[in-house]
């Protein structure tokens, strides 16, 4: 566990019992607060529609909106392998960006470039996100 | 001191273990609210964990059973549909937490020198929320077009040895076997979430010994 008494003088620290823990107490209440208006307001699974319209063949599921812009990606580009490559090279490099990315600068939009490419990678998500939802 | 307390105490060090850990912690003043996302990742994981074993205390991963054993947990079962509901909410709200929590990361750079290795079994646990989630969506029948599977059903309620036979055709004419079920019923409940588990494990042992970065 790391000692914050090394680097901090004691006007800086604060105990984390109770401050921290009650603020952390107070965020997990927030947190049920909205599963349960989530609970209250989110449409049923697609269940029903399936049973009302699938009967004619023409209904075809949705995925959830986080796995949209992979689902567009299918749907964008004809070769599955070509979208596995893809995927595979986007992960890779997401992974590994402490190892790339050298700047001394930590703040992202202080950093040009990579700030810009970051801008760039969320409108191709979506993009790929919304013409998954249409096409 | 006697009781139960100062037993465990004898033997775990308990008391020791709470002042270093809670009671006698001391934390850098100011922290940002946004610093709480990562442990609201780890409970909204939790409660995916626990509404997880109530469905699969119910559910059964077989073309021809999943839909009405679905059923049973939503209209029948008692809190089915809330449990039932609060898993499939679960899963958006963590998959917001985590989100955030990359984002902020992202944002300030928190991914530099000494904290890479936090970043890289982080970003491994953000593809692992997105595939637990995907192969989630899977399980319910909906999802392998139920009611369009041609010839499928009740060939499956008898004994068989075959292995990896067919029991439907999609609209689109693609057939599949009812191993596809299992498969993705096995990867979401057991192999996905151990090495989630594991991920976080690095994760926060990480975490602990760098401590939290400064604001900036
Ligand atoms: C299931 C997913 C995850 C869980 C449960 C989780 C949990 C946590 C927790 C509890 C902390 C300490 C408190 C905090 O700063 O919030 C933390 C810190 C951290 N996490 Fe995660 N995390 C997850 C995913 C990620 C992802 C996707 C990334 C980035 C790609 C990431 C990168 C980091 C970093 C760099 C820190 C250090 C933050 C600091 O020093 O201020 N984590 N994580």
């Amino acid at each position: 566990m790391k000692d914050y008494t090394k680097d901090y003088s004691p006007e800086e620290l604060e105990p984390f019992f109770p401050n921290e823990l009650l603020r952390h107490l107070l965020v997990i209440f927030l947190l049920i607060i909205v599963e349960f208006v989530g609970i209250a307001f989110l449409p049923e699974t697609a269940q029903d529609r399936v049973s009302q319209q699938s009967a004619s063949g023409g209904y075809q599921p949705k995925p959830l909106w986080f796995l949209l812009p992979v689902y567009g990606l299918f749907k964008l580009v004809p070769s599955k392998t070509a979208c596995f490559v893809l995927l595979g090279c986007g992960a890779m490099a997401f992974i590994s960006l402490p190892f790339w990315d050298r700047a001394k600068e930590r703040r992202l939009w202080k950093k040009r470039g990579l700030f810009e490419a970051v801008i760039i990678w969320l409108i191709i998500f979506l993009i790929l996100g919304v013409s998954g939802r249409f096409l | 001191m006697a009781g139960p307390f100062s037993w465990l105490d004898e033997r775990y060090a308990l008391k020791e273990f709470l002042q270093e850990n809670f009671t006698q912690r001391l934390i850098p003043k100011n922290l940002s609210w946004f610093g709480c996302l990562g442990g609201l990742s780890l409970v909204a994981f939790c409660i995916q964990v626990g509404t997880g074993i109530f469905l699969m205390c119910f559910y059964i991963p077989s073309a021809s059973e999943a839909f009405n054993s679905l059923q049973y947990v939503k209209h029948s079962a008692q809190f089915g549909w809330l449990v039932q509901k609060l898993h499939l909410v679960g899963a958006q709200v963590m998959v917001g937490c985590v989100l955030g929590h990359m984002l902020r990361v992202l944002f300030k750079g928190i991914y530099k020198k000494p904290r890479e290795l936090h970043w890289v079994s982080g970003a491994s646990l953000f593809l692992l929320t997105l595939t637990v989630a995907y192969t989630g969506t899977r399980l319910p029948p909906e999802r392998f077009y139920t009611w369009n599977v041609k010839a499928g059903g009740q060939a499956l309620a008898s004994p068989t040895a075959v292995t990896k036979y067919e029991v439907g055709e999609a609209p689109d004419g693609k057939r599949f076997s009812n191993y596809r079920l299992p498969f993705f019923y096995a990867m979401h409940v057991a192999l996905i979430p151990l090495v989630m588990i594991m991920f976080m494990g690095f994760h926060f042992t990480m975490v602990r010994r760098t401590g939290i970065s400064e604001p900036l």
